[in-house]
């Protein structure tokens, strides 16, 4: 019976504690997980006592009365509970006879937790607010340098080097770590430029292990990788990323193949995990399932997808971004490959997340799928100790501070950690079509992609906008945007029919639009129709006319070649913040 | 009391997979409900329902779903990577066995209808993809009784459990079950337009034998909301 049962907390489990619950973090595996107060609570009251029986902790939490009314019990409610964190690793059954240290017993008084003392514990809703924001973030990704030997095409931290950077020293480095296990950060990920560079990386991942943070580090460095600091590495690290280069994948697979094999053997044979980060831009994809067997056959257990993000060089980024059509396919392509590789992980970076955006949402919060995590989840670290809501934004005009000047919490509380951490409850990124789609709570889309954090992701295809009758006013706008996409022109009759709601409303949402504009009426036997057109289209028609027209009425040129035609040059998607660094 | 999410360090977060049960016709006893809760930390059974969710891939219920089936449920739906797995059983004494499994089909996807009999216990599994959240967009009106015939009094019961139910898509899969009980079978020939008949006419040309195409069902007046609520949810690859 489980109730008679002796349960403890296990080794290797942190906990953190937020205003709406807590965080437990698994120091081995590196899972985490979020409890409501309750559950923490429970949790805090067995890592006191060290240990407790089921019976125990029925006593300890008697339930929550209302209005004076005898508590309703919790006994259930623990018990699934505590059958979930034994499954999850976090707490475990002790066997017969180990119960070293002070007995929690029936007649014991419970002086840590009384049930008024019990705070109520917010709802999935609740959660979903402003509120469910972390203290402190749970994953630091630390830029160590930017310096790197390397020219790979595609790395985006090409684009930082043009800046004046000064790399913090040792002591500095040592200090960053200090400050994060401080604080109760649980992980970190040392990427770059190229950590392998850095002579003192053995001393920083040491000092950070030592400081409970589970380490990981990735390297673009396969053809001299230095075995023998990676071997010095193992013992500080839980596992190595390493950035593969999808042409070399492509054009001497055989000899990819052999290289990484030495990698993963090595690492693997010290214990380590081993990944590939593969960005996913044109070439990868058309490549994709090629590409995906020799990373199998190199011994690679993990491949990490990553959305193609914008290098210094425009002409590559044209050439290589893909489509949101590619995207929709890949997603066919990843359900395929993930099927036919069950021995492999794959994981998608929070960028590619409308890749997920079908699952259930109570699923995916389940599963801790949250799409963009930037200022909350996540921060990121230059190699100066400047800190930026994500490691894609890290330019001067997204810097919140310096982790190691004055004290974290104004750092935190920035307001452009703010901005990107509760961009999803902004007004303006609820009239996106990003802000419409049902899966913005998993997915939100890519802020590096969106104009000032609060526009669209132009990357997905297809966002799951709810029923047009079941729109607010905000969706009705963000969804009519995408109409446009399509059509030319919507008349009042066209809007109510489509979003199914009356004349009054329908006139008055069409005028509020500043983007639209009446066109020419047009008549429809006696009927006179109003339709709207979007207000640069007027230039479109004026063009039209000046190109003239057949003896029969027909123009020489649609209005949609004559708007392929002015658009000018597209720069597919290249995000307007960093098209203006570029002309800095 | 509750976890909110976990997230796994080192496991797939592509996908889950999920599965839902329902008793209809006998609820749970404790000692069924305890053989259930046996088969993983994870169940948490009530006389009539009972969900698994698995994060990590290749963890699923231990046995399997087919067990579950047999003997205790009556409805399930399992989601898995977007595929979906719809399963109703029901009592078919061996004479009527025949006349069903002639809906059996699978086309070059994996999607199709099959049939399965324990004895006089009948298992009809549909293998098939879902509009994006379109069991979210069913509507929860099990009570509209739009086209429906009166219910014999033993039904009364079970439609008062389905109403109840607060899962318009186990309610659906409940009022397509009660259509096979009773011999209606034109949902399993609405899965084989969708899935099976576009494939047929390539089948018969490439192998010079198709499937055995399936009976077409005799018309109804009433039952018809049902179909046209499975057909408008089911997805094409």
């Amino acid at each position: 019976m489980l109730s008679n049962a002796t349960v403890k907390l296990s080794e290797g489990i942190r906990l953190r504690e937020e205003s709406w619950g807590g965080l437990l973090f698994r120091q081995d595996d590196g899972t985490v997980i979020d409890v409501d107060r309750d559950a923490f609570a429970l949790l805090t009251f067995l890592n006191r006592k060290r240990y407790a029986t089921i019976e125990d902790l029925w006593i300890a939490f008697p339930g929550k009365g209302n209005n004076n009314q005898p508590p309703v019990k919790m006994n259930a409610e623990i018990t699934a509970v505590v059958k979930q964190l034994i499954d999850l690793g976090i707490i475990k059954v002790c066997p017969n006879g180990d119960s070293s240290g002070e007995k929690y017993g029936e007649n014991a008084v419970n002086t840590f937790l009384k049930p008024e003392n019990l705070r109520h514990s917010p709802s999935v809703f609740q959660l979903n607010k402003e509120t469910y924001t972390l203290s402190v973030p749970e994953t630091v990704h630390w830029a160590i340098t930017f310096k790197c030997t390397q020219v790979c095409p595609d790395c985006y931290a090409g684009r930082y080097r043009k800046q004046d950077i000064v790399e913090l020293d040792t002591f500095g480095a040592l200090q960053v770590v200090e400050k994060l296990a401080g604080l109760g950060v649980f992980q970190l990920a040392i990427g770059g430029g190229e950590p392998f560079l850095r002579p003192d990386l053995q001393i920083i991942t040491q000092a950070a292990e030592k400081a409970g943070l589970a380490v990981h580090v990735t390297t673009g460095l396969t053809e001299n990788l230095d075995f023998e600091l990676l071997d010095k590495l193992t013992s500080s690290i839980k596992s190595l990323h390493i950035g593969v280069t999808q042409d070399r994948l492509i054009s001497w697979p055989q000899s990819e193949i052999e290289m990484f094999r030495q990698i993963t053997r090595a690492a693997q044979a010290l214990g380590l995990r081993v990944g590939a980060n593969l960005i996913v831009n044109n070439s990868a994809l058309k490549h994709f399932e090629q590409i995906i067997d020799v990373l199998a056959e190199a011994g690679f257990e993990r491949i990490i997808l990553l959305r193609y993000k914008p290098p210094s060089d425009i002409e590559r980024w044209l050439a290589e971004k893909p489509s949101q059509q590619a995207y929709l396919d890949l997603e066919a392509v990843l359900r395929k490959t993930v099927k036919l590789n069950p021995h492999l992980e794959f994981r998608l970076d929070c960028a590619l997340s409308f890749l997920q955006r079908n699952q259930d949402p109570a699923a995916a919060l389940a599963a801790g799928i949250r799409g963009c995590v930037a200022g909350n989840r996540v921060m990121a670290i230059a190699p100066d100790g400047a800190a930026y809501p994500c490691s894609q934004l890290m330019y001067p005009g997204f810097k919140a501070g310096n982790i190691l000047d004055g004290d974290f919490t104004s750092l935190w509380g920035a307001e452009l950690m703010n901005k990107y951490r509760n961009f999803r409850e902004e007004r303006k990124f609820k009239e996106t079509k990003c802000g419409t789609c049902l899966a913005s709570r998993q997915c939100g889309g890519c802020r590096v992609f969106a104009n000032d954090a609060l526009g669209d992701d132009p990357g997905c295809g297809a966002p799951l906008f709810p029923p047009a009758c079941n729109l607010g006013r905000e969706g009705r706008q963000a969804v009519l945007h995408s109409y446009f996409d399509r059509c030319f022109s919507i008349t009042v009759d066209e809007y109510m029919e489509y979003f199914q709601v009356g004349r009054q409303k329908a006139s008055k949402e069409l005028r509020n639009a500043s983007w639209l504009m009446p066109g020419n009426q047009v008549a429809h036997g006696r009927k006179k129709i109003d339709p709207y057109i979007k207000a640069d289209a007027y230039l479109l028609e004026e063009i039209q006319d000046s190109i003239g027209f057949t003896s029969g009425g027909a123009p020489f040129a649609s209005l949609e070649e004559i708007n392929e035609w002015v658009k000018g040059p597209d720069l597919l998607d290249y995000p307007d913040w960093l098209l203006a660094t570029q002309d800095d | 009391m509750k976890i909110i999410s976990v997230r796994h360090g080192f496991a797939s977060d592509h996908s889950s997979t999920s599965y839902e049960f329902l008793a209809l016709d006998r609820p749970l006893g404790k000692v069924a409900r305890a053989a259930v809760s046996s088969l993983s930390r994870r169940a948490n059974p009530t006389r009539r329902r009972v969900s698994f969710i698995y994060h990590a891939d290749g963890y699923d219920i231990p046995g399997g779903w087919l067990p579950l089936m047999r003997d205790y449920y009556d409805v399930m739906y399992s989601e898995s990577y977007d595929w979906w797995h719809l399963a109703l059983a029901f009592h078919l004494p061996p004479e009527r066995q025949d006349e069903i499994a002639k809906y059996d089909f699978e086309n070059r996807d994996n999607l199709g209808v099959e049939t399965e009999f324990y004895e006089d216990r009948a298992i009809v599994n549909i293998y098939c993809r879902l509009q994006p959240f379109g069991p979210y967009y069913l509507e929860d009106d099990w009570d509209s009784g739009e086209d429906e015939e009166e219910s014999e009094e033993d039904d009364t019961l079970q439609d008062e459990i389905i109403a109840e139910l607060n899962n318009p898509l186990l309610q659906l899969l409940a009022k397509i079950r009660k259509q096979l009980i009773e011999g209606d079978y034109r949902v399993l020939y609405e899965v084989w337009n969708i899935y099976g008949a576009p494939e047929y006419d390539d089948e018969e040309d490439e192998e010079g034998e198709g499937w055995p195409k399936p009976p077409i069902p005799e018309e109804k007046s009433t039952g018809g909301r049902v179909i046209e609520e499975l057909a408008g949810l089911l997805d094409t690859i």
